[in-house]
């Protein structure tokens, strides 16, 4: 018994450690790095702030070609691309810092003005509850969940296996997390597939169009507008990309005319 | 034509009660014609089924062999008496004209032997026609059918079931989109004076389409499941007549061209010959033969003329932006939006080339530079087709994307495409209408990604600042730049699985503990006794690096140490338990009673030792220990 309580104890105090250390930036080489980046981030803030979005565009651009991954960030660009009229890169972007903060009311609020109709996700009336429980957190958050749950469940089910008279609240209590371990689990698979499985492109330029086949000597299935999100689907040419139509229908596209989210 | 062929007189049999008769169908044939020669037997109570034996025919007799061609079996009940009544069906043909005889047949049914009637039939010349027959608007347009089965009957058919095309021209311009249709024309009154069934016609065999190689076609008429007739009349004449096929073609080279004929097998029907097996017929009756789906007929190939065709070169030179469309068109524009915000919106400015021909093959124009319009990408191209009137009549379609670069009235001139009339034989321009636009004012920048860079707006393009922001747009947020992740990079997978691997080892480490405490709590005692004897040898060996000390002390502990194991062994407690107590109980487990006396014996000297105290040398007491290691040992076996 005396083990285990020592051995809780070190897993608590490397999950603090753990915790820690992801807080922690983990891009840059440096604190020092860091703080030019932040530095960086604050000039484009203030060049949006002067309404001065040709710069802050730049500013922010610049940070992303060194790799930061920020929900901040993303929604920043989003935002100043949607200043600037460009309606397929404020969509991108506002759908990057989506997928970072599912839950963002800023994100989802711009986003909602700049896509265009259609984007927007409608699961189906029944899965809605469900859908909007996953998006509650990412799945790096639903990954630790998981883990975590697991954890108790083992703690629990050794307490139960040491103390055979133990009490009811332990028993209660290793059932619970039990179930709530495979619900967590369920829902970081999901969260998984929709994360990382379904890729989807955004439309960039304002006259692009969805052929049948891989050339644009095919017949034109669709002209979609800027900044419309379509399913992508494997496919390995350099110069196309396979997404899905709204119809269902599958379809090519150029790909420079689109990005993946 | 007289009608020669009889039933010559019907057989009995003696009792009058079976009758045999024969007779063949049509009554009138043609040479090459197939006939059907049937035998009926109608007996009211036979036991097995009749056999037949069919009369020869000589060689020369100008008559072929006889094949079966199925046997069907009726049973009539008539005031409670069952007649059955067989039909044994035989097919041959004649190979001239002129009177024939067939010999009786005999049937043998139920032991008794009965003939048939003689059969004498007349065969006739066959019908000759020619083309003078047809109506002159038909002259060199039909093709004589094809009848492997009777070639004879070839020459007899001409004019009466033919495949007719029509074509536009025979003249037609290089690039030239004309139609060609296909029609198969049946007389039916002259099928029947042929004893074909036009009304029991059905498709068999392989379609012969024309390949077409040197056009470009588009089908517009595929070949039909099932044939739907109307009736035409060509000079008092009047035809059955189904379309077959139609195809807009446009030739790809000058010069002579000829066209296949086009061929259509089909299975006639034969007037007056036997009716098709029913599925209600005995099929036990002739295993071998009864085919279902199987029709007395004959195989006729309708069939189309060739086509030659002389594609004329366009007139030379062509103008310079003739668009390659060869036929009569007609060239509209309209934009999907007139009232445009420069600088955002996107203008669909749409010409559509109209009319019979190829516009399918037409190239995209040339837009003119226009002021304040900017082009964003090529045209986007798409063709549709549709017949009218008979005519096919195509349009092609082109997607201009534009997007206008300053306010005010913008005015899209006329867009002009150069094509060759085919009513005119010129070349003609054809232009579109003016189109105004009014541009507002715009928040973007004048300056957009053109044509070559409009798919990926580059960042470092030059922007003017945006004179209204979007208001409705949520601020961006001004904290501190906040790093995250959202894939689990490798430095988090271990450490989630460090906690993983933890929390499972605590389970297993657990359940391992569970595990020794549930077989402990099964077997206490051999628990305690294997904990006795581990602490025992644990003591023992303590015992000897202490011994030479005190020899009293080293005794004393052998004693205690062997009291407490003896103890343990016997389920006793070792205060409680003499010397005595730990033999006697020894004894039961039987231990051997030397063993018993070694023990009492070494127990006696530790004793001994205790309250007498004797000092032993370091090898007696090394001795004592051995011993007492020996007796544990040794009763540690012992139940």
């Amino acid at each position: 018994m005396r083990l285990i309580v020592h051995l809780i104890v070190f897993m608590v105090i490397v999950s603090l450690n753990g915790s820690l250390v992801n807080a922690a930036p983990q891009h840059t080489s440096s604190a020092h790095d860091w703080e030019m980046m932040d530095e960086v981030f604050q000039k484009a803030n203030e060049a949006y702030r002067q309404k001065d979005f040709h710069t802050a565009e730049r500013l922010y651009k610049d940070l992303l070609t060194s790799n930061v991954v920020s929900a901040d960030l993303y929604y920043n660009l989003g935002t100043t691309c949607a200043q600037l009229g460009k309606t397929g890169e404020a969509v991108l972007y506002l759908e990057k810092a989506l997928k970072l903060r599912p839950h963002s009311e800023d994100v989802l609020a711009n986003l909602n003005i700049v896509s265009p109709p259609g984007n927007v996700e409608e699961p189906f009336i029944l899965i809605q509850p469900f859908y909007y429980i996953m998006r509650l957190l990412t799945f790096r958050q639903w990954l630790w969940a998981c883990v975590i749950c697991y954890g108790a469940v083992m703690i629990l089910l050794s307490i139960r296996l040491l103390n055979e008279r133990s009490e009811r609240a332990v028993r209660v209590l290793l059932r619970s997390s039990l179930v709530l371990f495979i619900v967590i689990s369920c829902f970081a698979a999901w969260s998984y597939y929709h994360t990382h499985q379904l890729r989807y492109v955004v439309v960039i330029s304002p006259a692009a169009s969805v052929y049948s086949g891989p050339s644009q000597t095919f017949t034109r299935l669709l002209t979609p507008s800027e900044g419309q999100k379509l399913r992508l689907l494997p496919y390995d040419d350099p110069e196309w990309r396979r997404v899905v139509l709204p119809t269902g229908q599958y379809g090519f596209i150029r790909n420079d005319v689109v990005r993946e989210i | 034509m007289a009608l020669l062929a009889a039933v010559a007189g019907v057989g009995y049999s003696q009792q009058d009660l079976c009758k045999v008769s024969a007779l063949i169908a049509p009554r009138n044939p043609v040479p090459g014609e197939p006939i059907v020669y049937s035998v009926q037997v109608d007996c009211p109570s036979l036991q097995e089924t009749p056999l037949v034996q069919l009369p020869d025919l000589a060689p020369d007799s100008g008559l072929s062999e006889f094949k079966p061609a199925g046997t069907t079996t009726q049973i009539q009940v008539i005031n409670g008496q069952m007649r059955k009544i067989y039909e044994f069906r035989y097919s041959f043909a004649a190979s001239k004209p002129g009177e024939f005889e067939i010999p009786p047949a005999t049937v043998a049914a139920d032991g008794q032997i009965f003939e048939s009637n003689r059969v004498r039939f007349h065969v006739s010349q066959t019908p000759q026609s020619s083309s003078a027959e047809l109506p002159p608007e038909l002259n060199n347009l039909v093709a004589p059918p094809r009848v492997p089965e009777a070639p004879q009957l070839e020459k007899g058919l001409f004019g009466k079931i033919f495949i007719l095309p029509v074509i536009e021209t025979t003249q037609p311009l290089s690039g030239q989109q004309i139609l060609l249709s296909y029609h198969l024309f049946i007389d039916p009154e002259g099928l029947k004076s042929a004893r074909l069934n036009p009304g029991r016609i059905r498709g068999t065999g392989e379609i012969q389409v024309p390949q077409l190689k040197e056009f470009l076609k588009e089908e517009l008429y595929g070949l039909p499941q099932n044939l739907r007739f109307e009736e035409q009349i060509i000079n008092s004449r009047r035809y059955a007549v189904a379309p077959l096929y139609q195809v807009a073609v446009t030739p790809t080279r000058t010069g002579h061209i000829v066209i296949e004929p086009f061929r259509l097998p089909l299975r006639f029907g034969l007037i007056g010959a036997a009716r098709r097996p029913s599925l209600f017929d005995s099929p036990f009756d002739d295993l071998l033969l009864f085919d279902p789906f199987d029709e007395e007929g004959i195989t006729v190939t309708a069939q189309s003329i060739p086509l030659e065709l002389d594609v004329q070169a366009l007139p030379k030179p062509a103008p310079p932006d003739f668009c390659g469309a060869v036929g009569t068109f007609t060239l509209s524009a309209s934009v999907d939006k007139d009232h445009v915000t420069a600088n955002e919106d996107v203008i669909r400015l749409r010409l559509v080339l109209e009319g019979e021909g190829n516009a399918a093959v037409a190239s995209p124009p040339s837009l003119p530079a226009i002021d304040g319009i900017q082009l964003l990408e090529e045209p986007k191209t798409s063709t549709s087709k549709k017949v009218n009137n008979n005519k096919l009549v195509t349009s092609k379609t082109f997607d201009f994307y534009l997007r206008a670069t300053r306010s005010g009235k913008v005015v899209i001139p006329p867009v002009s495409m150069t094509v060759f009339d085919t009513k005119n034989y010129r070349y003609e321009s054809l232009k579109t209408q003016e189109i105004t636009l009014t541009v507002a004012p715009g928040t973007n920048t004048s300056v957009l990604t053109a044509l070559t860079t409009a798919t990926l707006p580059s960042p470092t393009s030059p922007r003017e600042p945006a004179s209204a922001p979007r208001k409705e747009l949520r601020y961006i947020h001004e904290g501190e730049l906040a790093l995250e992740d959202s894939q689990v990079n490798a430095r988090e997978t271990l450490f989630l699985a460090l906690i993983a691997a933890a929390s499972t080892a605590i389970a297993v480490v657990s359940l391992i503990v569970s595990v020794v405490r549930r077989r402990r709590m099964q077997d206490p005692y051999a628990y305690k006794k294997g904990q006795a004897y581990r602490k025992f040898v644990d003591r023992l060996n303590s015992l000897k690096r202490s011994a030479g000390t005190n020899s009293t002390a080293f005794c004393e502990q052998i004693a205690e140490v062997l009291r407490e194991y003896l103890a343990a062994l016997l389920r006793g407690e070792p205060s409680a338990m003499t010397t005595e107590e730990i033999c006697n109980g020894l004894a039961e487990r039987n231990v051997p009673e030397e063993k018993i006396v070694q023990l009492r014996q070494l127990l006696e000297k530790c004793d001994s030792a205790r309250y007498a105290p004797i000092a032993y040398s370091q090898s007696e007491l090394m001795e004592l220990l051995e011993k007492a290691r020996q007796i544990v040992e040794e009763t540690s076996a012992c139940d």
